[in-house]
């Protein structure tokens, strides 16, 4: 009897150190540099995600825009927001870079075609971004202490059963929606 | 309650069971794997947009128009420009790596007099002093006469009472013989090869490395579409021209004297089939197509890697081409205007008499041209000096020489001239595509920062580059071609001549005529001697651009090694037979050595060489060796040298 419940013991604080206190320490909370509100700018700027995160012509992914493109209508603050007001005085107006944590970057050694994505295969950003583009506010960045990678990547629990679109960026995720799709992509698809 | 053994082990089991059930190792096992391909020390492009410029290829004489994908960190990927008036939308194989030569680990970084590193100022004062008191004993080789900084080394040699000199490339040897014949200027005549029907070439590599890769190129598809140009080679080795030529004609080792004598009808055709080792036959019937399939054209100058034919081989050639009608005929060699606004043509530094120089400035900013080491050392005096502009440290340099830190491909503003064969003359600049490192001097700096130390006045390299413009524009003549469309225009407005040249567009010169021209022919020596036959015989393997381009072009070296399509550096190719003959195999160090030098290198077998041949990779580091084995310091050493070689 003693021996179970040493056992039990033993297995249950395992258990409550892998599913509660290891992401703890797996995961370091780190602020973005402004608390950029997607939605304000979908509803009263009658924007686009394109409006920003352009895909040109010639296939190229601009990313997260420039300060210079904020600039473009934020050379004045629109607003009485600290955020508004951070943008104009701390970036937009010194003509300096916003350090964006990026929720989807992957590992150096995978590459990934929004032009293929979007324009061809017609997808719609929210397929693998999620809700982010109409948030109030930017979302927690949690970095992976050891791959450096947004914690989005993986997923929002530890578990990655159950999850919903634009939860997680893995291989898998990748693999199982290609599989959907019937379309192959091969190794070197992805991969250089 | 005591806790024993027993409850420890069921403590120790229960944790390691609820240790596979939770995340942690194969969360763990998943992170790591990333974490592996993320090393910090991986080297990884600067993220940001990629753009795609075009730009000049400077690693030879041509001007062949790039197009480079461009990132933050600088130039990323090279390809051609597809419809560039000179690069026709080809370039070498070197070519498409070069973009990795300003990251090579022999570059030079500092500025080096009498093997001490100095600052460049003072290099330059150095070079100052010196080639004031040389005088007339001073010359400064340009090996791309025709560009915007020619003009100021022009001025700088001309106010120091010295001379201009350039390096006679394949493309000039047989060009430069006509010119002398026809008593015209250096760099007036060209090649029509378009309206030829047939091209003879007397061991002249047409159909590798030679000129602009499109030009060749264009000739080769258009040649499978219309059965125009019937290319013929008559060499003494098997060489890729050989191999691809319409119909090759394999001499015995220095014959091209009496081959040519036969064609003239200077020569009985048996005793030259019996010198050349050809049959009678073929010898009648290349007479008569020679004649008969008019416009042909016969092309010497020998292989790259070499000091080329004979002089009086070469002016066998000269007088050949007159009698078959070629001089002054489309399809044969046609007279180009000179350049609108460019010196005059600087003589050669192979005629240049040895030990004459106290002082030659070696401009080896980017090119990547044949330079023996051996012909710059013998042009100078005892104790002369050697200056070098150049991106990389030399495989040797002397006590007294002085080395100045450069630019390379795509780093800071470069023109071209275009290439020496071309029929008419044509022109083009960039501004560089990637920063130029602080410690490297542009050509048009060092000459500008030259000039201020010998208080030699000099207009900037922006307002030679204006001037040239305007006198273009001024002229009316010729037209603008932009690559990107392949579109034509007049070049009648400054502003917009500018505009488009600026965008990379070429300026083509308008054809000159064809009209008959004269050259003294009656005192060309027909004699063709009896050449000694050597069992083995040696050949530089090489493409251009590899071949003197001393740090190898990574990606370069890597497809040479790959493909096996040129011997790579240390490196003796061979039949299998030859090999067998020898008593070598493959891997054994050998000593290769002819009249001229020794090399080492490691034994090749490669069915593919002929038998009784050595092929020396001729590319990267110890190609000034395998140069000097070939003779290529050696006024009219051949293409081939006869060749000894043991196990060292």
């Amino acid at each position: 009897m003693r021996v179970l419940i040493a056992f039990l013991l033993g297995l249950a604080g395992s258990l409550a150190f892998g599913w509660w206190g290891f992401p703890q320490l797996l995961y370091q909370r780190e602020p973005q540099p402004l608390q950029y509100n997607h939605k304000i700018h979908i509803e009263k700027g009658s924007m686009e995600c394109s409006s920003c995160h352009e895909v040109a012509a010639d296939g190229q992914f601009a990313g997260i825009p420039r300060t210079a493109s904020c600039g473009a209508c934020h050379a004045e603050p629109l607003g009485k927001t600290e955020a508004e007001k951070i943008l104009v005085t701390s970036y937009v107006a010194p003509e300096r870079e916003l350090d964006w944590k990026v929720y989807s970057r992957q590992p150096m050694n995978v590459r990934f075609s929004h032009a293929v994505h979007v324009n061809k295969a017609a997808m719609k950003c929210e397929e693998c971004h999620g809700g982010r583009g109409s948030a109030t506010a930017a979302e927690p960045f949690y970095r992976n202490r050891v791959t450096g990678e947004s914690r989005n990547v993986w997923g929002p629990r530890m578990i990655r059963v159950g999850l919903k679109p634009g939860e997680g960026m893995k291989m898998s995720d990748c693999e199982s929606c290609h599989e959907q799709k019937g379309v192959s992509a091969g190794c070197l698809g992805c991969h250089r | 309650m005591a806790i024993g053994r027993r409850e420890l082990l069921g403590l120790a089991g229960g944790a390691a069971v609820g240790g596979a059930l939770s995340p942690v190792p194969w969360k763990l096992l998943d992170d790591s794997a990333i974490w592996t391909q993320n090393w910090s020390w991986t080297p990884t492009p600067v993220r940001g947009p990629v753009t795609e410029k075009f730009g000049l290829c400077t690693l030879c004489a041509a001007g062949c128009g790039v197009k480079a994908r461009c990132g933050s960190a600088g130039v990323f990927g090279v390809a051609p420009a597809a419809e560039h008036a000179t690069g026709g939308g080809a370039l070498c194989p070197v070519v498409y790596g070069a973009h990795q030569l300003p990251y090579h680990p022999r570059r030079l970084r500092t500025a080096i007099v009498n093997g001490h590193a100095v600052e460049t100022k003072e290099a330059i004062a150095e070079v100052a002093r010196r080639l004031e008191a040389a005088g007339a004993k001073a010359a400064i080789l340009d090996e791309r006469p025709g560009r915007i900084v020619s003009a100021l080394y022009d001025r700088i040699a001309r106010a120091k009472g010295g001379t201009v000199v350039t390096l006679a490339q394949v493309e000039d040897r047989s060009l430069r013989t006509m010119e002398d014949l026809a008593g015209m200027g250096p760099g007036t005549l060209g090649y029509d090869f378009e309206h030829a029907a047939l091209i003879l070439s007397v061991g002249a590599p047409l159909l590798d490395s030679w000129g602009s890769t499109g030009r060749m190129s264009r000739l080769w598809s258009r040649r499978v579409e219309t059965g125009k140009p019937v290319f013929v080679h008559a060499g003494s080795h098997w060489s890729r021209t050989a191999q691809l030529a319409d119909r090759a004609l394999i001499l015995r080792p220095g014959s091209e004297a009496a081959l040519v004598a036969a064609l003239a009808g200077k020569l009985a055709i048996e005793p030259a089939a019996e010198i050349t080792g050809l049959s009678p036959a073929s010898l009648s019937d290349l007479a008569l197509r020679l004649r008969e399939q008019a416009p042909a054209l016969v092309v010497g100058g020998g292989e790259a890697a070499s000091s080329g034919l004979p002089e009086a081989t070469e002016r066998m050639i000269a007088a050949l081409n007159v009698a078959i009608g070629a001089l002054g005929r489309a399809g044969g060699i046609v007279m180009r205007r000179p350049l609108t606004g460019a010196p005059q043509p600087p003589q050669y530094l192979d005629r240049v008499p040895d030990h004459s120089l106290d002082l030659l400035v070696h401009e080896a900013s980017s090119a990547g041209i044949v330079a023996p080491e051996a012909l710059l050392r013998r042009k100078l005096a005892a104790k002369g000096t050697l200056v070098r502009l150049s991106a990389f440290l030399p495989e040797a340099f002397g006590p007294n020489d002085v080395l100045i830190p450069s630019t390379t491909f795509l780093e800071g503003a470069e023109d071209a001239r275009g290439a020496r064969d071309a029929a008419v003359e044509t022109w083009s600049y960039s501004d560089g595509l990637s920063s130029v490192p602080a410690s490297a001097l542009p050509p048009a700096e060092f000459a500008a920062q030259l000039a201020e130390a010998l208080q030699v006045k000099v207009e900037s390299y922006e307002e030679l580059r204006k001037a040239r413009a305007a006198a273009i524009v001024a002229a009316k003549r010729g037209h603008v071609y932009r690559h990107a469309g392949g579109e034509r225009a007049e070049a009648t407005d400054l502003e917009k001549f500018e505009a488009a040249m600026a965008e990379g567009a070429v300026w083509v010169d308008e054809p000159v005529e064809p009209g008959p021209l004269r050259a003294k022919i009656d005192a060309v020596d027909w004699s063709a001697g009896r050449p000694e036959q050597p069992s083995l015989i040696a050949v530089a393997s090489s493409p251009r651009g590899s071949l003197s381009v001393l740090p190898a072009v990574p990606l370069a070296s890597k497809l040479d090694r790959e493909t096996r399509l040129y011997a790579v550096p240390g490196e003796v190719r061979m039949n299998p037979r030859t090999a067998r003959e020898l008593n070598l195999r493959p891997g054994d160090s050998v000593l290769v050595s002819t009249p001229f030098g020794e090399t080492r290198g490691r034994v090749r077998c490669d069915a593919a060489a002929i038998p009784g041949q050595l092929e020396l990779g001729a590319c990267g580091d110890g190609s000034q060796l395998v140069l000097e084995a070939m003779g290529a310091a050696e006024p009219g050493a051949g293409p081939t040298q006869a060749a000894q070689i043991r196990r060292s």
